[in-house]
C-alpha cells in the first residue's frame, strides 16, 4: 500500500514538472473552435524588420477577422533560422508559412515540403507581374531546374550587394568621386586606393586604407568580372582551376599583399574591415540594401557616403551578387489559401512595401518588391529627401536590372544543395591573401575537397 | 634555541617568497576577469585605442543598465531560472533517495545498476546528443524548456555518487535500528537520512545550480525557439550582435554580470564547494 | 523448526528491502536507459546510415561506410590531431597544479585567499570567460599583444588567426580555465600524506627536490591518475571553447576539434549517420585511452592505505 502510495507520488512529481512547463510545447491547432483558421508562421527578421512586420501581420489580421482567428508569428534569426526549420521538419511540425531561398526550392519540392503557388494565385486572380521579375522568376521550378515553370515563393525582398565609398576621405584626399556610370578598371581602382592608403597620424603604421574586402562577400566580384566562377554551369563540377579565376584570385589577393591598400589578413582579426569601414578607416567598402539604413544613421556612420560600382576585370563589366528570400507555403498546411492570401499581402501589399523600403519611414532596409513603386515613389522620396538613401540609387537598379556595363547574379551556393564546398574554400584562403600560399598550390589542394563536399551534397538529395 | 629560532626565520623568509610568487600567479589568473570588470565601464573608443589602460576614463556606467533592459537578457535569467528550480528540486530528490539506497539497502543487481550509472559520466556527450535532439524534436519539445528540465528530473549521477560517498561514512546501524523499529523505508529515508546529509546535499545542489547556470551547450543544441533561450547562449549572441558595432563595453558587461552570481555563490560557500571537489579526486 | 520460521521471515523482510531499495534507484536508473542507453543505441543504429534527419533512417541503410569514408575523410584527421594537439595543456596544467599545491600546502596567513582567487575561472561560466578571452588574444587590441608591445616594442603574434598560434591560444585558454581544480586537488592530495613520510624520509637524508620527487610525485599519484583520466575524457570533447572564440573553426580549419566538425557535419550540413559514426568513434577512442590508462594505472600509481 505505502509502497505503491509512495511510487505514484513520485511519478506525479516527475509528470508535474514535466506537464507544468509544457504549456507552451505544441498543439497549435490549425482550426480554431469557431471554425476560423489559425495559422502559424516562421521567419527571420532583424529588429527593425519585425515591428514593421508584426504591424503587417496585426493589419492583415484584423482585416480577415472573419476568417481567420491567430496568425503565430515565431521570429528568429538568420543564424538560427535553418537549423530551427529543419528541426521543425524533423518534428513534422511544419508552420504555415516560412522562407525559402531560390537555392532550396529545388530540394523543397523535390521532398514535397512546399506547395505549388501557381494553382491558387490562378484562382485568386492574383498577378505576379507587378513584382520584380528576375525575382520572382528564380522561385519558379518546372520539375528539373528553377528558373522558369510555377512559382513556389514570392519574394519578401530582394538585395543586392553594391559598392559604397567615403566621400570624406575622398574630399580629405582631393580625388575626384568614382563615377557611378562608368566603374573603374582595376588598375585604375588600384591607383584611387593607393592615395587614400596612408598613416594619418604619423606613428608609422598605417591607419586608413583604400579598401577593406570580407572575403565570404567580396570575391564574387573579381572572380564574375574576369568571367570564372566557382562551378560549372549546372553546379556539379568545381571550376577554381581554370586560368581566369586563378587570375581574379590573385588580382584579389594582390590589393593586399602587393598594393597593400587593404587591411592585412592580421588586422582585419583584430578588427573587422566592416567595423574598419564603420570607423572611417576605409575609402571603399560594400553596401548591401539592408545596410543603407544603417549607413544614413550618423550615429553608426558619422560620414558622407555615396554608392558606386565595384572594378572591373578582364570583360570589364563590373558584377556583383544579389540576394533575395520569398515567403512559401507549407503543403501539409490545412489552411493553404488563407496562408497565400497572407503572403501575398506580405510580398505585394504597397502600403507595407513603402514601410519597409522607407517611403514612408525614411529609413530603407529593402528596395521594393513592386516595380512601379520601385521605379516611382521609391526614387521620389530619395529625390526630395523624405527617404534617406544616397544619391547614387541607380547602381543598384543597374545591378539588378543589368545594363552593358554592370549585372548582377545569384551566388553559385544559391543553386547546390548546400555551401560545404564554398565554407571549405573560404575556410582557407586567407592563406593566400597573407602570403603563406600560392594561388596555384591553394587551388591544387583545396579543389578536390570541394569537390567531394559537392559531390556529397548532390549526393544527398538524390 | 638559537638554532631553532634561526630555523623559524628561515622557514618565514622562504614563506615570505613563496607567498610574493604565489600571488603574483593569481594576480595573472584574474587579471583578464579584472579587466573584464573595468573594461566593461570603458568607452568604445578607449577598448579600441591602441594604447593599453586599465582604468576607465571616464566611467561609464550605462552598459549595465543597457544590458538589464534588454529584453533578451532578463528573458534568459528567466529561463534558466526555470530550468533550475524545477530541476534542482525535484532533482536532488530522486537523487538523495538512490544515493540513499545505495548506500543504506541491499537488493539485486545493486553493484552494477551503480557502476552502470557510474559509467554514463565516461560516454561522450556527443553520442548522444544526436538521438537526443531527434527526440525532443519529435515530441515537440523543441519550442519549450523540456530538453533540459526532463534530462535532470530524474536525478543527477554526480550528485548520487557524492552523496552515496557521503552516507557510507554515516553508520549503517542507524538504518538497521529504525528498520527494527518497523519505520517505512521511505521515513528512513526522509526522516533520518535526509537530515543527516543535508549539508552534502547543499553543496551539490550549488554545484549543480552553477552547472545549470553555465551550461551553453544543451541549450544551444536543443532549444529552437529565442523565446526559451538561457542566458549563456543570450551571452553569446550578444557578442555575435554587438561586435558588429564594436559594443564591446556592452558585451563585457553583459559577460560580467553572467559570471557574477556564480560566482558569488562560490565565495560565500567556497569551503564546501572546494571540500567536494577535492573529495572527487581523492577517493573518486 | 523455528530456524526455518525465522528463515522465510527474513527473507520477506529480506524482499521487502529489495523491493524499496530498486524503487528508490529507479528514477536514475529510468532516466538512464532513456537519456543515454536508448540513444546510444539508436546513435549506433544511425551510424550505419545515410540519414539525414528527415529522410526514412532504415531505407538508407549503408552498412559500415561512414566508418570508412571517416578513415580517408583528412579532415577528420586533422580533426583529431587538433584534439591530440590541445592536450598538451593536460600535463601543462598537472605541473603547474602540483608546483602551486606545494607552495600552498604550508602555513601562510592569507594562503586561502590565494586559493580562491585561482578558482575563480574554474566556476566563471565558459562562454563568458571565452568572450573574454578572445579579446585578450585580440591582434590590434587585445591585452596579450597590449603587454607585449608595451615590454618589447613589438608586435605580438596573431593569436586566434594563425595556424599555430590558435592552438597555442587555445591550450592557454584551457589551462587558465582549469588550473583551479588541479590545484584544489593536489592540495587535498598533499593534506593527505602523513607527516612522518617526509620526517622519515629527511632522515634517511633525502632534501628539497628529492624529498619532491621520491616523496611528493608517488604520493600524489592518485591525484595525477584521476587529473589525467578526467583531462583525457574532457580533452577529447573540446568544443565549446572553439565554438566560441574561433566560431569558423579557424584558417583552414585550424583550431576545430572533433567534437566541432561533428557538430557542423550533423546540425549544419545535416549529415546526421555520418555524424553518428564519428561519435562513435570518438566514443571508441575514450574507452580505450581509459581502459589502457587503468590496466597501466598499477605500474605508476601508488596507494596510501
Amino acid at each position: 500500500m505505502k509502497f505503491k502510495k509512495m511510487t505514484s507520488a513520485l511519478l506525479a512529481a516527475v509528470l508535474l514538472g514535466t506537464t507544468a512547463l509544457t504549456g507552451c510545447g505544441s498543439g497549435n491547432d490549425s482550426v480554431a473552435e469557431d471554425g476560423r483558421k489559425n495559422l502559424k508562421v516562421f521567419l527571420y527578421l532583424n529588429d527593425h524588420e519585425s515591428e514593421i512586420y508584426k504591424e503587417m501581420i496585426n493589419k492583415f489580421q484584423e482585416e480577415h477577422s472573419d476568417t481567420i482567428a491567430n496568425i503565430d508569428l515565431q521570429i528568429t534569426t538568420q543564424d538560427e533560422y535553418e537549423t530551427t526549420l529543419t528541426g521543425m521538419m524533423t518534428a513534422g511540425d511544419m508552420p504555415d508559412v516560412f522562407y525559402v531561398g531560390p537555392n532550396a526550392v529545388e530540394q523543397y519540392v523535390e521532398n514535397g515540403y512546399i506547395e505549388n503557388l501557381t494553382p491558387y494565385l490562378e484562382e485568386m486572380n492574383i498577378s505576379t507581374d507587378g513584382l520584380m521579375q528576375n525575382i520572382v522568376d528564380s522561385y519558379r521550378y518546372d520539375g528539373e531546374k528553377t528558373g522558369s515553370g510555377d512559382v513556389y515563393a514570392l519574394p519578401k525582398d530582394s538585395s543586392v550587394f553594391a559598392y559604397a565609398y567615403n566621400k570624406d576621405l575622398f574630399d580629405e584626399a582631393g580625388l575626384e568621386y568614382p563615377d557611378p556610370e562608368n566603374p573603374y578598371t582595376y588598375d585604375e581602382f588600384v591607383e584611387v586606393c593607393k592615395k587614400l592608403t596612408k598613416d594619418t597620424d604619423g606613428d608609422g603604421e598605417i591607419d586608413q586604407w583604400g579598401a577593406g574586402f570580407a572575403n565570404a562577400f567580396m570575391l564574387y566580384q573579381f572572380i564574375w568580372s574576369n568571367g570564372a566562377s566557382f562551378t560549372s554551369d549546372d553546379y556539379k563540377t568545381i571550376t577554381i582551376d581554370t586560368p581566369e579565376f586563378k587570375e581574379a584570385l590573385q588580382k584579389y589577393v594582390d590589393l593586399t599583399l602587393v598594393h597593400k591598400v587593404t587591411p592585412t589578413v592580421e588586422q582585419d582579426a583584430s578588427l573587422g574591415v566592416y567595423q574598419r569601414w564603420l570607423s572611417g578607416q576605409e575609402a571603399f567598402y560594400a553596401c548591401g540594401t539592408w545596410d543603407v539604413a544603417a549607413f544614413m544613421d550618423k550615429e553608426t556612420f558619422p560620414y558622407n557616403w555615396d554608392l558606386c560600382t565595384f572594378p572591373t576585370l578582364s570583360t570589364g563589366k563590373s558584377m556583383t551578387w544579389l540576394g533575395t528570400v520569398g515567403y512559401c507555403v507549407s503543403s501539409s498546411s490545412e489552411n493553404k489559401a488563407e496562408a497565400v492570401e497572407l503572403i501575398n499581402y506580405l510580398s505585394t501589399d504597397a502600403d507595407g512595401q513603402r514601410e519597409v523600403s522607407g517611403i514612408t519611414t525614411g529609413n530603407s532596409i529593402q528596395i521594393p518588391n513592386i516595380t512601379e513603386l520601385a521605379e516611382g515613389e521609391f526614387i521620389e522620396a530619395i529625390n526630395n529627401g523624405t527617404l534617406k538613401y544616397p544619391s547614387n540609387v541607380n547602381v543598384i537598379f543597374d545591378y539588378m536590372n543589368g545594363t552593358d556595363k554592370v549585372d548582377g547574379r545569384f551566388m553559385e551556393t544559391n543553386y547546390t544543395p548546400n555551401a560545404e564546398w564554398s565554407d571549405i574554400f573560404f575556410a582557407g584562403v586567407d592563406k593566400v591573401k597573407n602570403g603563406s600560399m600560392s594561388v596555384d598550390d591553394f587551388i591544387a589542394e583545396i579543389q578536390p575537397q570541394m569537390q567531394e563536399a559537392l559531390d556529397n551534397a548532390w549526393d544527398s538529395v538524390s | 634555541m638559537r638554532k631553532n629560532v634561526s630555523k623559524s626565520k628561515k622557514t618565514k623568509i622562504v614563506d615570505t617568497i613563496i607567498f610574493i610568487l604565489l600571488l603574483i600567479g593569481a594576480v595573472a589568473m584574474v587579471f583578464p576577469l579584472v579587466y573584464m570588470f573595468f573594461s566593461s565601464f570603458m568607452t568604445k573608443n578607449q577598448i579600441l585605442s591602441a594604447n593599453f589602460s586599465l582604468i576607465p576614463d571616464p566611467w561609464k556606467f550605462g552598459k549595465y543598465t543597457e544590458v538589464l533592459q534588454k529584453p533578451e537578457f532578463l528573458r534568459g535569467v528567466r529561463n534558466t531560472l526555470l530550468v533550475a528550480v524545477p530541476v534542482l528540486l525535484v532533482g536532488s530528490f530522486t537523487s538523495s533517495m538512490a544515493a540513499f539506497s545505495f548506500s543504506k539497502l541491499n537488493f539485486k543487481g545493486k553493484n552494477a545498476m551503480f557502476l552502470g550509472l557510474l559509467s554514463t559520466m565516461m560516454i561522450p556527450f556527443a553520442v548522444v546528443m544526436i538521438p537526443q535532439y531527434i527526440m525532443f524534436t519529435k515530441l515537440g519539445w523543441a519550442n519549450s524548456l523540456l530538453p533540459l528540465i526532463v534530462p535532470g528530473l530524474f536525478g543527477n549521477v554526480g550528485m548520487i555518487f557524492f552523496l552515496r560517498q557521503n552516507l557510507n561514512s554515516i553508520p549503517s546501524a542507524l538504518a538497521e535500528a529504525a528498520k527494527i523499529d518497523g519505520c517505512g523505508y521511505f521515513r528512513i529515508y526522509y526522516q533520518i537520512f535526509l537530515p543527516l546529509m543535508k549539508g552534502a546535499l547543499m553543496t551539490q545542489v550549488i554545484l549543480w545550480f552553477m552547472g545549470i547556470w553555465n551550461d551553453y551547450l544543451a541549450p544551444t543544441i536543443f532549444i529552437q525557439d529565442e523565446q526559451w533561450f538561457t542566458l549563456q547562449v543570450v551571452i553569446r549572441s550578444f557578442n555575435s550582435y554587438y561586435a558588429v558595432n564594436s559594443d564591446y563595453p556592452l558585451i563585457m558587461a553583459a559577460s560580467v554580470l553572467a559570471i557574477l552570481p556564480t560566482l558569488l555563490l562560490f565565495f560565500f560557500f567556497q569551503r564546501f564547494i572546494i571540500e567536494s571537489m577535492a573529495i572527487s579526486g581523492v577517493k573518486g | 523448526m523455528t530456524s526455518v520460521k525465522q528463515k522465510k521471515k527474513m527473507s520477506r523482510a529480506a524482499r521487502e528491502e529489495n523491493r524499496w531499495g530498486l524503487a528508490f534507484v529507479a528514477s536514475p536508473f529510468i532516466g538512464f536507459l532513456i537519456f543515454m542507453a536508448f540513444p546510444i543505441v539508436f546513435a549506433f543504429v544511425a551510424s550505419l546510415t545515410k540519414w539525414n534527419g528527415i529522410n526514412n533512417m532504415l531505407d538508407n541503410f549503408i552498412g559500415f561506410e561512414n566508418y570508412i569514408k571517416l578513415l580517408t575523410d583528412e579532415k577528420f584527421w586533422k580533426v583529431l590531431g587538433n584534439t591530440i594537439i590541445y592536450m598538451i595543456g593536460i600535463p601543462i596544467g598537472m605541473i603547474l597544479g602540483l608546483v602551486i599545491a606545494v607552495g600552498m600546502n604550508r602555513k601562510i596567513r592569507g594562503i586561502k585567499v590565494l586559493r580562491t582567487l585561482y578558482y575563480v575561472p574554474v566556476v566563471s561560466s565558459l562562454v563568458a570567460v571565452a568572450i573574454l578571452w578572445m579579446w585578450v588574444f585580440n591582434y590590434d587590441y587585445g591585452l596579450f599583444n597590449s603587454i607585449i608591445k608595451a615590454l618589447t616594442g613589438m608586435k605580438g603574434p596573431n593569436w586566434l588567426g594563425d595556424e599555430f598560434w590558435v592552438k597555442v591560444s587555445m591550450i592557454i585558454f584551457m589551462v587558465w580555465k582549469g588550473l583551479g581544480s588541479s590545484i584544489i586537488l593536489y592540495l587535498a592530495g598533499l593534506q593527505n600524506i602523513p607527516r612522518d613520510y617526509y620526517e622519515a624520509a629527511s632522515i634517511d637524508g633525502a632534501t628539497g627536490f628529492g624529498l619532491f620527487r621520491h616523496i611528493t610525485i608517488p604520493l600524489v599519484s592518485p591525484v595525477t591518475f584521476y587529473l589525467l583520466i578526467t583531462g583525457l575524457i574532457g580533452g577529447f570533447q573540446v568544443f565549446v571553447e572553439v565554438l566560441v572564440m574561433v566560431p569558423t573553426g579557424g584558417l583552414d580549419y585550424s583550431a576545430a576539434t572533433v567534437v566541432f566538425y561533428l557538430y557542423e557535419k550533423a546540425f549544419s550540413s545535416r549529415q546526421m549517420g555520418y555524424g553518428s559514426a564519428m561519435a562513435f568513434i570518438l566514443a571508441i577512442i575514450i574507452f580505450i585511452i581509459t581502459a589502457i590508462n587503468f590496466k597501466a594505472q598499477n605500474k605508476w600509481v601508488k596507494d596510501l592505505d
